[in-house]
């Protein structure tokens, strides 16, 4: 009797365990306005520099004007440029284009890299080889980028602003991709073979097998794969919705470099200029007595550590509701239309910074092992259907983080390189953002992008190592007249070493026009423990075989499998925006 | 451990600096990272950070006027709690508190009196 190992049943087990971490994630989103009401009514803050003094509390002032559509958008282009400023930090397309060994060019497979999550749009990606295509979707993706361009907000309270997307389901199904995979080959036979012992009257023969291709276009297999340690797309959800402890190394010793100080200096810059932009805005001078009055009148109680709710509500919702006052006065005042500005410009500022302090967390991340657990169902033709449970370690490093612009001489011209092409980021990107343009723009975003991809591969890590191992499981128990037969169809383990080689900015035309190109060199090892089986109507094509076949089995082995690799370019994406965007993958 | 030199107004003399300003009790990892003065122009002079990054200097080169002292700080839990920024003296006088858990910044109007 045929014992079913029910793939769909593995899938329910995997999407049951995603479940349970969800529902054990549970981190809250900051409330900023809940917090400087704590903080004053603990004695921690005051209501004059803290809160009246909105450059000291600009997250709760943003906060405010996110009822208010036309303040949310005077002030703060602040989702639009934090995610381009993150997109700016990845690695390029071709780390991450080899998902798997099915219709992929690579023979050892990987984890999404970091640029699943930030160089693509979010939608269905499309990856075509030479003999197949695979659809993969990876669902963190698109809520990320539908959170933080504002097609949905991110919640920055627990469910404001309605609808919003949480940061912990964001976290939780960044590691998360799926892949469909399609032969695409025709017109030529899948395989041909011959009867390797003398036929008898039993309906399993041995043969030995050539393959001629696929014939199709069929279904060739899915993939779920989750990234269960040192996932590259998590940290970069969890720097992109602020809920990453901050492990910066700069500073730890005190020596902050002297690469970080400029986004540091142009934020505090920018601070000093909205503030003295503020001196001059008639609607927040007139502001700040009745509103200081206000706030006072809702302090009824002393000082205390642990105060009330509702005293903290009550004060929270007055701060925000004088927020929203002053942002209304300030829109409709002619001598606050700077002010505004300069508060975008502070907002932008802080954002770059923020985005190079949590960049840090992403680095030391990529530095880190990511492991990766896959299932993929497998249907290849004239096959038994079987199961692929996969393990993949892969390492990312070679390039240290990159510095900012410095004086400092004595470093190496790489360095210099990479500083330079970050300064240029940052120039062109304020440039860009300073003419307030939404993201949806056709040409700002491909100015953006087009801006972001030197930066990229600048940034980039160069060398990756990848460690897998694979057991392939028949979805069926193999008919016991092939012997040796089990459940067990094969055991994989490969390895492979990778270096990208990025043109710089003294690269010649040719160099730029090639763009990146990666060298491997790669290792698998196949032990077929149960032989490969053959089923349907291809065994008519078999030489010397009785019509009374219905399965034929190749001979058990080890398989040695040794790949030199030589990839050009890094794919490109074509004009689909959400929800279909369409790479090209190299081949 | 010396008497303040800063008042309650966050007036100090021209004559009494330097003066060392420092973290009152920060949460681990949490380290000053750029602190500035700015004139009413909106030049900026960057002072000294200690090499642990838990205090800085305004060094005795301040002239007297109007200033605002902007510090920025990084590292520490997430979000950070309100880090309070005193004169390193006895009564540890205020100078500026940080509460803005994505700015990691604040500012103070000071005065430096001739």
């Amino acid at each position: 009797m045929n014992k079913k190992l029910r793939p769909l049943h593995l899938f329910a087990f995997a999407v049951a365990l995603l479940s349970c971490r969800f529902s054990l994630a549970g981190d809250k989103p900051i409330d900023y306005c809940s917090r400087i009401a704590t903080f004053v009514l603990q004695g921690q803050a005051s209501l004059d520099t803290n809160v009246i003094d909105i450059i000291n509390n600009p997250s709760c002032f943003f906060q405010a004007s996110l009822s208010n559509s036309s303040a949310n958008a005077a002030i703060a282009p602040a989702r639009t440029s934090l995610w381009n400023a993150f997109q700016s930090f990845s690695g390029t397309q071709q780390q991450g284009s080899s998902l798997s060994s099915t219709g992929s060019t690579n023979a050892i497979s990987k984890p999404a890299g970091p640029t699943a999550l930030v160089q693509e749009f979010g939608g269905a990606n499309v990856t075509r080889g030479t003999s197949s295509s695979t659809i993969q979707w990876s669902p963190g993706t698109m809520f990320t980028n539908l959170a933080l361009t504002g097609v949905n907000y991110l919640c920055l309270t627990k469910s404001e602003p309605r609808p919003c997307i949480s940061a912990g389901l964001l976290r939780n199904l960044a590691p998360l991709t799926f892949k469909i995979t399609a032969n695409t080959s025709s017109g030529t036979p899948s395989m041909t073979g011959t009867a390797t012992t003398q036929p008898s009257t039993n309906s399993s023969q041995q043969v030995t097998v050539s393959s001629q291709g696929n014939s199709g276009p069929n279904f060739g297999g899915l993939t779920v794969q989750y990234s269960i340690f040192g996932s590259r797309n998590r940290a970069g959800v969890k720097s992109l919705t602020s809920q990453i402890k901050s492990n910066s190394s700069a500073g730890q010793a005190g020596t902050s470099p002297s690469s970080t100080t400029s986004y540091f200096a142009a934020e505090l810059a920018k601070a000093w200029n909205a503030g003295n932009a503020l001196d001059g805005c008639d609607a927040y001078v007139n502001w700040k007595g009745p509103a200081t009055k206000a706030l006072h009148s809702k302090i009824v109680a002393a000082p205390s550590p642990n105060p009330d709710h509702r005293q903290v509500t009550l004060l929270q919702n007055e701060i925000e509701a004088q927020y929203e006052a002053l942002l209304e006065a300030m829109l409709s005042s002619p001598t606050c239309q700077s002010t505004l500005h300069a508060f975008g410009d502070f907002y932008a500022a802080i954002l770059e910074a923020k985005t190079y302090e949590d960049f840090f967390a992403v680095q030391s991340s990529s530095a880190k092992p990511e492991l990766a657990v896959e299932y993929d169902l497998n249907t290849p033709q004239n096959k038994p259907s079987y199961s692929s449970v996969r393990a993949t370690a892969t390492w990312l490093f070679g390039k240290s983080t990159p510095s900012v612009p410095s004086s400092d001489a004595s470093q190496k011209p790489s360095q210099v390189e990479t500083r330079q092409r970050v300064q240029n980021y940052v120039k062109t990107q304020t440039t860009i953002l300073d003419q307030a343009t939404p993201l949806e723009s056709p040409l700002t975003s491909k100015k953006l992008s087009a801006n972001a991809k030197p930066l990229a591969q600048a940034t980039a890590q160069p060398w990756s190592f990848t460690l897998t191992g694979t057991a392939d499981l028949y979805n069926a128990e193999p008919p016991t007249s092939i012997p040796s037969a089990s459940h067990l169809r094969d055991i994989q383990a490969g390895t492979e070493i990778a270096y990208l080689f990025s043109p710089s900015s003294k690269s010649g035309t040719l160099r730029n026009f090639i763009g990146s190109v990666t060298a491997a060199a790669g290792y698998s090892y196949q032990d077929q423990t149960s032989p490969a089986i053959l089923t349907g109507p291809a065994l008519s094509d078999f030489t010397g075989l009785p019509s009374s076949t219905t399965t034929a089995y190749a001979k058990r082995g080890v398989i040695h499998l040794g790949q030199v690799r030589l990839g050009f370019g890094t794919g490109g994406n074509l004009n689909f925006r959400l929800p279909s965007p369409i790479r090209t993958a190299p081949s | 451990m010396a008497a303040c030199k800063f008042t309650s107004g966050l007036a100090i003399k021209q004559s009494v600096l330097p003066v060392t300003c420092k973290l009152q009790n920060p949460p681990a990892t949490l380290t000053v990272v750029l602190a500035q003065f700015f004139d009413v122009n909106g030049t900026a002079t960057t002072l000294a950070v200690s090499a642990d990054g838990q205090s800085f200097v305004i060094p005795k080169t301040i002239a007297s006027g109007s200033w605002t002292l902007e510090v920025r700080v990084q590292g520490g839990p997430n979000p950070i709690p309100a880090i309070h920024v005193v004169e390193d003296c006895d009564a540890s006088q205020l100078i500026l508190t940080i509460t803005d858990p994505i700015s990691k910044m604040a500012r103070a109007a000071l005065a430096v009196q001739s």
